[in-house]
């Protein structure tokens, strides 16, 4: 398992952007706030946790894909700030954590993320906001060996 | 912990390929009152529905539960907007649990 995942990995080296940055205007938690955060990277995601150590089983299914497919995004800690928590779920009208946004559009949590990289829907996805999937480069280096 | 890597394996390698699980659980009837109860909210909300499951997958808390909702409601909207019907639907109940797993789909037609 671990030499799958060390696999992935070595495809493209993940870097994650912490934010902990808290945008200086607008109140945390209101409107304004996630039209910023949201709008501050391709992907963001608001979890339970960290991606280094999720505390949620969904969460960390969240993580787990987004770094199969070599994806860099902004992750915020929802326990980490209670009116995040509350806000976000109001923000997008959706009631669980955690929540993946492209391109500041709501794009599912767990359950359709884990659709979108079942039926291969995230790859385009992820292609229509610029980013190349490590999946696919995997796939297309290894076609090119043959 | 090393049983528990060898199943979170499993479960990377499966995804790893792509593989299209279509996820049905054993169809049992709903057993437990809060069962009941989702699964009588749901029906209300979707007469039309051709399946409605709900299982409590919480292991005994009853803060966990699998809904799967089979209705032409659904037809050409968006996968977050078919489960926003869902979460709309169960809306109060939503705030008492700690996870949802939702799946939705359009009957096939014939």
């Amino acid at each position: 398992m671990f030499s799958a995942l060390r696999l992935v990995r070595s495809v493209r080296p993940e870097t994650i952007k912490y934010c902990a940055r808290v945008f200086s205007a607008e109140a945390v938690g209101s409107k304004e706030y996630f039209d910023k955060l949201v709008a501050n990277s391709k992907v963001v995601v608001f979890m339970k946790g960290t991606p280094d150590a999720p505390r949620c089983g969904f969460s960390n299914a969240v993580v787990q894909i987004l770094r199969m497919h070599g994806v860099e995004y902004d992750a915020h800690n929802v326990l980490a700030n209670e009116d995040v928590r509350q806000g976000i779920k109001e923000y997008s009208e959706w009631p669980t954590i955690p929540q993946v946004f492209m391109s500041g559009e709501f794009v599912g949590g767990c359950d359709i993320l884990l659709q979108m990289h079942q039926n291969g829907e995230l790859i385009e996805e992820l292609q229509k906001v610029g980013i190349t999937s490590a999946l696919l480069e995997a796939e297309k280096s290894k076609g090119d060996e043959k | 912990m090393s049983l528990c890597n060898r199943y979170l394996g499993r479960f990377l390698l499966r995804l790893s390929k792509y593989e299209v699980t279509t996820y049905r659980w054993m169809s049992e009837a709903a057993s437990n009152p809060e069962e009941v109860k989702l699964k009588d909210l749901l029906r209300n909300r979707f007469p039309a529905a051709t399946a409605i499951e709900v299982q409590d997958i919480s292991g005994g808390c009853g803060a966990m539960y699998e809904v799967w909702v089979e209705s032409t409601d659904f037809k050409g909207l968006s996968r977050v907007k078919q489960h926003k019907l869902i979460t709309q639907t169960l809306k109060q109940e939503i705030k008492d649990m700690h996870g949802l797993r939702i799946t939705t789909s359009v009957p096939e037609e014939t």
